[in-house]
Order: C-alpha cells, then structure tokens, then sequence
C-alpha cells in the first residue's frame, strides 16, 4: 500500500498534470511536432522544480510584445498559436513581418525589447518556445478564461514594467494553487529514498557515482522488483526503470562532486538544516546534469525537420547505448542488460496486457531474442552509419561553405594535418576584436583555400569519400536538390554537432567501457538469472 | 563544516534525483480520457476555417464545461462579429439577428418549405470575409461551419431547418460569432 | 401543353434539370442538387447569370432569384448556361418538364452564352458526347424526341460522334448547331421576352439528319465563327467583379452602334433594359453603421532607456557586468551575447578548428545575467551598441585591463570605433587560463548630430576609470553639448574566484516568486 502522497500522484489529478504535458508533446503546428524534446523536458522540470515564477514574468512580457510588436487586428495568442512550430527562427521571423510596432517595442537580432515607461525588459527569441511552451500550459492547466483575465490588464494602452510583473504575480500564484492540487511539494515527492537508501548502504563509505556500479542495479532490482511496487510510487518491477533510476543517480552524484570540486560548495540551499533546496539553482542543476542527452535529442530534431540522419531503429540503438560518459564508465553491463533484457520484459509485459492466459514458461524459456554480442555488432554497425552520415553532412556543409565542414574533417579524420589552421601564435591570449569570430574567420578562410587547392591531398581524397557517401545514401534530405536548400543545410549543420558528440561517446563506450567484458560468459549467467526473475515476476505456469 | 556539506550534499542529491524522476513520469503521461485539449488546437478551431478539428476536441466542446469556457473566450477575442441572443419576439421565427456592422437574414425557401436561406452581410470592414461561423447555445456547445467564399459582400447558405445549424442560429438565446 | 425536359450536356454526365422555383428576391439564385440544401459550386455563377445587371434571365423574365434543382452536380464551368437558360424560358411558358413528369422531347444542350445571348464555344466536348452517349440511346429507345443543341463552332465534333445515331434516319434525334439563344427559343416555338427579337436572319433550321446535312452545318459553324470573333462576348472573368465595377466594364467593353451595324449584331445591354419594369431588384439592405471594434487608444510614446546589461556570472571562468541603472532615457541600446563551444568541444575547438559557436544572450535570471555552466564553455562574449536610429552618430571606446586595477593602472587594451552612423561592436574572445581578473569598460558616445573625438576628448575618455566620479562630470559636460556618454563595465574572473548569488527568495506564498525589480547588482567578485 503507498503512502498518501504516493497515492496522491498515483491516482489523484497528478494524472491531469501528466496529461498537460503530453499534450503539449503531442502538439503540432504545420504538421510537425511544434515543441522540440528539450522544450517539453524543459518545461517539465521549470514545474517539478516549481521555478516556473521567471518564466511566468518573462511570460507576461512576452505577451506585451506579442501585442504591442505585432499586427494591430492581432491579439497576442496569435503569437503563441499561430506562428508554426515554437522554434526561435520562428519567433523572430514572426517579429520581423511587422512593421508598425509599438514605439516603445523595438525588435533586435536576438530579442525583443520594451520600453517601459518605469523600466524596461528584453525578451530573447531562444527563449521563446519554452515561453510558448508555458503558454501552452497554463491554457491547458489553469484554463484559457482565467488566464486571459490575468492578462487582461495588459491589453488596454501599454501598462508600465510594474503592472506587468503584478499580473505575472498573479499567474504565478495560480499555478502554485495548482501545482499544490496536482503535484506534491518537494519535501514529499521522496519517491527515490528506497533505491538512494540501498546504494548508500552498499557504498562502503560515502555514496558517490563511483560506488554505484552494474551490481548495484542488478541487486536492487532482484530484491525488490516482486514486491507491489516501491513505497515511494517508482516502478521497480521493470529492469528498465531501475536502470533508468541508477542512471540519473550517477548523474546527479557525479554533478555534485564537480561541484564541490570545482567551487568547495554546491550552490544549492538556502538552508541547510531543513534541507530546503532553490528552486532556481535545482533547476539550473537539473539541466546541466540532463545536458548529455542533448546530442541525442538535436539528432531528433534534425530527423523530424527532413533530414534523415537516422531511421527510427537506428535511433532506438544509440538511445540504448548513450546515456552519458558517467552512465557509461559506471554502469556498462547494465546498459547492454537495459537493452537485451529491458526488451524482453517490455515484450512480455506487452503479451501480458494484450491476451488472456498465456503460455508464460515457454514465453519466459524462449527469451532473450537478442544477445549481447548482437547488440555491440549493431552499435560497431552503428559508428559506420554515423561516419557515414558525417561523411554526407560534410559534403553538403563543405560545399556551402559552412565553418562545420572543417570540424567534422578533424572528427573523421583526426590525423589530418590541418595544424597551420590553427590560432596564430602572435596572437595575444585575449581574443578581443571589433570583428566577429576573429579566429575563426581566419581559420575558415585557410581551410577552404586549403580544401579547393587539395585535390590529391587528404583534404582533396575527403572530399571524394563524402561526395560518394552523400550520393550512396537515398533518404528524405539527401537528394541533390534538397542540400541546396538553406533550410536542410542548417539542419545538416545542426546535426554536424551532434553527430561528431554521439560518435565520440558512442566509440568510447565501445572501446573504452565495455571492450574487456566477457560478453558470452554473461549472456549465459544473465538469461538465467532473468529468466528466473521473469519466472517469479510473471508466473512459469502455462495458462 | 564537512557535516553541514555532507547534508547539503545528501538533500540536493535526494531532492535532484527525486525531481528527476518525477520529470521521466510527467513527461511519460497520457492525456487520454482527461477532457483536456491542445490550446493550439482549440486555437485552429477558432481562427482557421480550414482546420479539422480532432474527436477530442469536439468531443470535450460537447462535455467539458471548462473548455466550453475557455473556447467562447476564445471566441470573444478572437471573432471578428459577435451576435448577441435576439431580444426576446412574441412568437415566431426570428428573421434575421444583427450587431454593429453584421446582420444575418433568415429567409424561408419557396421551393422547399423544410429549408432556409441565410444571408450574412459584413459591411462594418469590407476588406474581412468571414470564413467560418459559430453558433454557441446556452448549455455551452458550439456549432460550427466553414462559410463559402462571400459573393459582392454576402455569404449565403442553404440550410434545412432541422438542422442543428439552422436550429441553433434561429435560436434567440444562442450567440453567433464570425471570424 | 407540350413539356420539354432539359438536360445539360457536362464531361460528367448528362445533368437533367429537375425544377426551377421563384425565391424570395432578397436570396441569391441557387443551383441544388435533387432538391436538398446543397448549393452547388456554381450557384454564385448563376446568381451572376440570372440577377441584373450582369445576368440575362432577370433582364428577360423579370425575377431575380431563382432556385434550380439539378439532378448531378455540376462543379465548374459556364457550358450549362444555355441549358439553363432553355429551361427558364420553358418554365416561363409553363413547358419545363419539372421533376418526373412525363414529356416527349427532350432538349440537351451545352453552351456558354455571352450578354447579348450569343453562344460561345465550349470545351471538353470528347467528354461530355462520351459520357451522353448511353442516356440518349435510352432516351431514343423510349422514342423520346432528342434535339442535342450545341454552339455551332463545336457542331462538327457532336455531328461526327453521334453519325450513327442520326444516320439512323430516326425522327427522334437532332442535332442542332446554333449561334444564339434566340435561335434556340425559335425552334422551341418561344419567343424572348423583354427586349425585341433579335434573330439572326440567315440563319436556317440547320438539324443535323444524316451525312448529307454535315458540309451545310460545317460551313454555318465557318461563318458563325468569323461573326462571333466580331462581337462583343460576354467573358467569364467579369463574373467575378463587382456589380458596379461590372456596369462600368461592360459599358467599355460595349461596341460602338457602327460595329453593331456593321456586324448585324443585337445592340448590347449594359444594364437593365430601359422601360422594362424590374420590379424584384433587392430591396435595400438596411444595416447599421459599420463599428469597428474598438481600436486600442494611442499609445504613448516612450523612448527607449538603454538595455541594462547584467552581471554575470559563470563557474569555470566568471563574467561579471554591473547592471546600472539608466539615468536618463536615451536613444541607445548595448547588447551583450555569449558564444559557447558546442557541447563536447572546447573553446579552443571553436576557435581553432573553426566550429560554429552556439551565440545566444545571456540567460536572464531577473535583472541578473548569467553567463557560463562548466559543461557548456564560454568562449567569447560579443558587445553591440546600437542607436535607436541608424542615422545616429556613434563613437565607441573598448577598454580592456588584464593587468592589474583599473583604478591604478592603464588599460592594456583600447579599441576605438567612430564617430560613424550605425551600431559598433567588439568581439573578446575569453582565454583558457586566467590567473587574473580581467575588467573590462565600454564607452560609448551618441548623437543625432554628427561630431568629433577630439584630441581633449580622447584624454577624457582616457582619464574615466570604472566607477569613477570623473564619469558623471564628464556626462554633463558632454549632455551640454548633446552627447550622449553611456558605459558599462563587466568583470571576467578566474574560476577559482567564481562565486554564485543567491536567487530572489521566495515570497510568502511559498511558490518562488520572482521579481526582478528588487534585486540591486550583486557584490562584487571576491
């Protein structure tokens, strides 16, 4: 039986708080996803965090702008709702299509900015999908009708900074009313203490991200997974979920020992005694430490603009296979047990849902249908697509003359010997110029002329390789006529980025964390063991 | 001070992990079966004639008192033309209903007694073609229908009376709005 | 009385005409499909057709607004306007064959008619004799009369594809070219009300029975079509203009009285006939003044105040700026924005291998600009001044001290821009290793009216240390002179000295209220 706050978030309106955000995940605009993964994980943790009273003031402003910098016959839900998928392009070509502003609304390059009478306030397009996000939000959880009654002192002429911040005050303290009906307080949401309390007891000394290894997990999960479920609400009957909380554990362990390393304090509590925690600085520690999951999650969002760069498979694959440099130094078998097993149970716990009486001990017998020696093959399989998708990414930037080609020659080649592209020497330690991008326009420079004068040179045979490998590939993005689209261009520059940070995880945890482990022998001791587990978990009866 | 920086450690350690965690279970919910909708949808629904609207979106428009709430907000705001009920006639139908700028006409057909004409004149902005055409009723549903293209300043429509269309606009007590 | 059922002729099907009903004159015309509350796609097209001043059938029978009900749809194209036009002249006379009843002949025609009821050439005629082709073997077998009415320039395609059913010898089926609707209303035995006949007078009862008749009607088709290439037609694209605009366009368009003579064409109408009663034009349409919804009132104006750059803060290497308070309101903004190195790589990636750096602004936390995370690197912070107008005049000083205090030493660094019109901006890239702090100032001077840097002004400028009280003195001095001095300063520490601020606390409510306005600059760096 849970606790009342567990039972709170089970089954009471926590599940409407829930669905806000899927529906905000599930939203599209110009038929595509219109918030990105980042956006929503953002939004998710401003409301967890409850560090949602910033965004809610610069919220409000934005909504100024929104009526005051744009078209006089449009309201400011024009912005948020009619402007496309919320990317930051987006807002700022929203922006730009005005001409008749306000006078106290002046649109810069990177910003809107308000000329309050008492004070001004400036508004950034990067943060404008998370905005819109929140927007989103408060339609859906505090509903459209009081929102726009806390907004409507902003509508008559243009209200001063302080009106403003009275209605963000406002909105803010609703949706503390209602995250008190729909999300439990900080202090109660404990729902981690089982698994925290089994790690520290096995740490020898202090819990650390060291002390948590693939044991750790495999024990937590073979003590515990037969009971009802954690005391706290966690799921630790799927393999998964437990792998998935180990995970975040050394993350978050591992973040606060760079902290403390870096700076002798975390920068985190008011007080220390109650254990009180900032919301801000939580926030801000939440993002830092989810940070390795951007690559992966920019890969995504360059998929689903029309490039390509992996099939759904494919993505499947890294995302079982990254989980950060820390997640993969300290828990290497877990993760290939997370894919072969977390598979296995996720299918049966499928064939449970969808039939009747099931022949569970031949179901069970019959599993894993992978192993691990299969799941490396696939990951070494894909480093080659990856190298591959580098090659093609570097043919269309190379031939746009994007700076990005010029990294991904050095991370597919890191011998090439382009050493006179680097700094001048002369140059003092302070880069300060009036010209942007000092060094690497100069660089730039150098490595084009390089590039077109090389034609026998590594530069030169490079380029042939990424012609070759751009036209062998035959998928959305990658036809002649769509890399000379600006569009696709930038988005094969963004996926340039992060396809040099996944392939260089990827080979480190192929090459570095899981290269000396006896693969075969633990494929053999493992089916057992989760076998027997499934066994006790699901039944070895025939139904 | 090591103690007070273990215990500073020990609560963010608890209080990330636990935020963590709470974050995967929001962000892995179901809005299925909640009556919520996407603003940007309900949004479309107003102001794009041409947008089909989703079964859950009709399906809380037709249940959910709060997102009948918020959507005639919406529609408030957002409307061009707003048509207040009708002042209260002795008896009969009504024959056409108006607001500043707006009138809508109701004329029987001749052809067939079953079915009405309506006629919708916008002269209060000569440049806006009303595109789409809501009728709200008391109990807080919404009828809607996309308007053909206006033919010198006048939209016509065809409608048989028992229509929940013709109905509802014949109804004093229901709002109309234009967008 | 002797009923006539139409049909019109479409590439979709024959489409029977089924009724035709007089509306309240207030409606638009309609066409509907078998009597249900569907007007169909051309019934904006009717109403042009039949309502005064663009249409024939009002001019000619008096009504504005009628209903037809067909028996398919017909989606687009003018070829039903003949067909239509038979069928209001026959409702007219009582002899339109309305829904089921019983009539002996049968008209199909297709044909678009011009204003003046001259016929125009259709197309898609491969299609609509193909899809016709069974609806008149049946209408034959029942021995219904069929006379297929089509203009004249499409005779020989309709006379050539349906030869076999004619060299039949059957009486029951026609063809009939003609030029004008008048000569159609002739062979109905009708005449057109309204206006005086105007019939072409040589032309024949040209039907179509048999091989012999087809060299006669190919030549009336030659002829008729060097007549109708003389006239004045009646082109669909006006259909879409407004009444009014219309009235005038056609008057334009109109022949001249010689060209009609000369043409023996019918003297074109350009409105509604004189003397012919019109007695169901619309009624007025009676609606209130147009209201605006009401405009917002004036807003106003407020100038610009210099964007307040912030303090900031990092933990490798921390930037700090002193976010100050505007003083006086002015036409000038400086923006601060960050470069970062691209998760996984190092600021000397950036820099040396050319990766294209994340630029974005500092992240705002209130009043507080927070610049860095040890994960996502700084590499490089950019400075923009900008004046609210481009024709502003601005000279710009960069001051960099590395060194040692600004209070005590020379800056080692000093980069000038200006005067000149339009923004200036500077780019520091921040190094690897710091074992200092490094304070940095930006000066900047603003006009409407151009100006000089002269030699005692550099020495002004000069002497003007971060949080000097030589700074407000000399911004008087300038002001006289209608200049602006705006400046800002920001600190770049060692990432031993980082240290964090404490966030806006919570307000009693619990629910980590934010407000900006009370937080004051943070201390300064240990």
């Amino acid at each position: 039986m849970g606790s009342p706050e567990n039972r709170f978030l089970e089954e009471g309106k926590s599940a409407e708080l829930c669905a806000c955000l899927q529906i905000i995940q599930e939203t599209t605009a110009d038929d595509s996803l219109k918030y990105s993964d980042k956006t929503c994980r953002e939004l998710a943790r401003l409301i967890v965090c409850r560090n949602y009273a910033p965004a809610v003031l610069e919220l409000c402003h934005l909504v100024v702008g929104a009526i005051y910098g744009g078209s006089h016959d449009q309201r400011y839900e024009a912005l948020f709702f009619a402007s496309g998928p919320a990317r930051a392009g987006g807002f700022r070509a929203w922006f730009a299509a005005f001409t008749d502003q306000h006078k106290a609304i002046d649109i810069g390059r990177q910003e809107i900015f308000i000329s309050y009478a008492d004070k001004p306030f400036a508004v950034t397009y990067g943060r404008m999908p998370l905005l819109s996000a929140l927007m989103e939000f408060l339609m859906t959880a505090i509903g459209y009708a009081p929102l726009d009654e806390t907004l409507s002192p902003l509508l008559g002429g243009l209200p001063s900074h302080k009106q403003v911040s009275d209605a963000a005050n406002d909105l803010s303290r609703q949706v503390y009313s209602y995250l008190g009906e729909h999300l439990p307080p900080v202090q109660e949401q404990r729902k981690s203490q089982s698994f925290l309390q089994f790690a520290s007891d096995r740490a020898a000394a202090e819990l650390a991200a060291a002390t948590i290894n693939d044991d750790t997990v495999l024990d937590y999960w073979m003590a515990h997974a037969d009971g009802d479920s954690d005391d706290r609400g966690v799921d630790v009957k799927t393999y998964r979920s437990v792998f998935r909380m180990a995970a975040h554990l050394v993350r978050v362990l591992r973040y606060a020992e760079d902290q403390y390393r870096m700076n002798g304090a975390l920068p985190i509590g008011t007080d220390f005694e109650s254990g009180e925690i900032d919301p801000g600085d939580l926030e801000t520690a939440l993002a830092e430490i989810e940070l390795p999951d951007q690559p992966l999650s920019a890969l995504h969002n360059v998929v689903s603009a029309g490039v390509k760069i992996t099939n759904k498979r494919e993505m499947e694959r890294l995302q079982e296979a990254l989980h950060g440099e820390d997640v993969g130094r300290a828990l290497p078998k877990s993760i290939l047990r997370n894919a072969v097993f977390g598979d296995a149970q996720a299918g049966l716990v499928q064939a449970l849902r969808r039939a009747g009486p099931l022949p569970m001990a031949q179901l069970i017998a019959a599993l894993p249908d992978d192993d691990y020696q299969t799941r490396r093959k696939q990951y070494s399989q894909m480093i080659d697509h990856l190298q591959q998708m580098m090659l093609a990414s570097f043919h269309v930037l190379a031939r746009a003359g994007k700076p990005l080609a010029a990294s991904l020659a050095i991370a597919l080649h890191p011998d090439l010997d382009i050493s006179d592209l680097a700094q001048d020497p002369n140059e003092p330690d302070w880069g300060d110029s009036n010209v942007v991008s000092f060094h690497a326009e100069n660089a730039m420079a150098r490595f084009f002329e390089r590039l077109e004068a090389d034609d026998n040179g590594e530069l030169g045979k490079l380029s042939g390789t990424a012609r070759t490998a751009f036209k062998s590939i035959s998928r959305q993005g990658f036809s002649q006529a769509e890399m000379e689209r600006a569009d696709i261009v930038e988005q094969f520059g963004k996926a340039a980025i992060a396809l040099i940070a996944v392939h260089k995880e990827l080979s480190r945890f192929l090459n570095n964390h899981i290269a000396s482990i006896d693969w075969d022998q633990l494929i053999t001791v493992d089916t057992t063991l989760f076998r027997s587990q499934f066994t006790t978990l699901y039944g070895g009866q025939n139904g | 001070m090591a103690e007070q920086a273990g215990t500073t450690k020990q609560h963010f350690t608890q209080a990330a992990f636990d935020a963590l965690l709470t974050t995967d279970r929001l962000m892995a919910g179901t809005a299925a079966d909640t009556g919520l909708v996407s603003p940007t949808e309900m949004y479309a629904y107003a102001v794009d004639a041409s947008h089909q609207p989703s079964p859950g979106l009709l399906d809380a428009l037709n249940t959910q008192a709060p997102v009948q709430a918020s959507f005639r907000r919406l529609l408030n705001n957002t409307a061009r033309y707003h048509l207040p009920q009708v002042a209260a006639a002795s008896s009969g139908d009504i024959e056409q209903r108006e607001s500043e700028g707006c009138k809508i006409a109701f004329r029987p057909s001749r052809a067939n007694a079953a079915q009405i004409y309506v006629i919708i004149e916008c002269i209060g902005d000569t440049s806006f073609n009303p595109a789409v055409l809501f009728v709200c009723a008391v109990d807080g549903t919404t009828n809607r229908m996309e308007l053909p293209v206006a033919q010198n300043g006048r939209i016509q429509l065809l409608l048989e009376r028992e229509s929940d269309m013709a109905k509802g606009l014949l109804d004093i007590k229901t709002e109309v709005y234009l967008k | 009385m002797n009923l006539v059922r139409i049909i019109i002729a479409t590439t979709q099907g024959p489409v029977t005409v089924q009724r035709i009903t007089e509306e309240d004159p207030v409606v638009n015309s309609v066409v509907c499909l078998s009597g249900k509350a569907v007007a169909l796609a051309i019934s904006p097209a009717y109403d042009a057709f039949v309502r005064n001043p663009t249409g024939v059938i009002q001019r000619h029978y008096g009504h504005p607004a009628f209903r037809v009900d067909v028996s398919e749809k017909i989606d687009e194209g003018y070829s039903w306007q003949l067909g239509l036009f038979a069928a209001h002249a026959l409702y007219h006379s009582g002899q339109l064959a309305q829904q089921d009843q019983a009539c002996a002949r049968t008209v199909i025609a297709t044909g678009e008619l011009d204003r003046d009821l001259n016929l125009l050439a259709v197309s898609g005629n491969e299609e609509k004799t193909a899809a016709l082709r069974s609806a008149i073997e049946a209408l034959v077998e029942k021995s219904v009369a069929v006379t297929l009415v089509v203009p004249k320039q499409n005779a020989a395609h309709w006379i050539s594809h349906f030869s076999d059913l004619t060299d039949r010898a059957s009486p029951s089926i026609e063809i009939l070219p003609i030029e004008t609707a008048g000569q159609l209303l002739d062979h109905l035995g009708l005449s057109l009300p309204g206006q005086p006949q105007h019939r072409k007078p040589a032309a024949p009862q040209p039907t179509a029975r048999g091989k012999s008749s087809w060299l006669a009607a190919a030549l009336v088709f030659l002829i008729g079509a060097v007549a109708v290439a003389g006239g004045s037609s009646y082109h669909p694209q006006l259909k879409a203009l407004s009444d009014q605009a219309l009235g005038s366009l056609q008057a334009l368009l109109a022949p001249s009285p010689s060209e009609n003579a000369a043409g023996e064409k019918p003297a074109p109408v350009a409105g509604p006939t004189p003397g012919l009663a019109d007695p169901a034009e619309k009624p007025p349409r009676a609606i209130p003044a147009p209201v605006e919804k009401p405009a917002p009132p004036p807003q106003p104006v407020t100038r610009p105040t210099p964007v307040e750059s912030g303090p900031l803060i990092a933990e490798r290497d921390v930037l700090v700026a002193s976010r100050r308070p505007a003083t006086i309101a002015a036409p000038l903004r400086i923006e601060l924005s960050e470069r970062r190195a691209p998760l996984g790589f190092s600021c000397e990636e950036a820099h040396q291998m050319a990766i294209e750096a994340q630029v974005r602004p500092p992240t705002m936390r209130g009043a507080i600009a927070l610049f860095g995370k040890a994960n996502d690197k700084l590499c490089t912070v950019e400075v923009l001044a900008k004046a609210a107008s481009n024709s502003d005049h601005v000279f710009g000083r960069y001051q960099r001290w590395t060194q040692g205090r600004p209070r005590d030493t020379e800056p080692d660094k000093v980069i000038d821009l200006g005067p000149r019109q339009g923004p200036v901006s500077w780019s520091v890239d921040i190094p690897n290793q710091l074992s200092r702090p490094a304070v940095f100032q930006i000066l900047i001077l603003s006009s409407n009216k151009a100006f000089e840097v002269t030699d005692q002004m550099h020495r002004r400028l000069a002497s003007i240390r971060p949080g000097s009280d030589q700074l407000i003195r000399l911004q008087n001095r300038l002001r006289a002179d209608g200049i602006k001095l705006t400046t800002r300063q920001f600190r770049i520490l060692p990432e031993r000295r980082s240290r964090t601020t404490r966030p806006p606390q919570a307000d009693a409510t619990g629910a980590g209220q934010f407000q900006p306005e009370r937080l004051t600059s943070p201390p300064s760096a240990r």
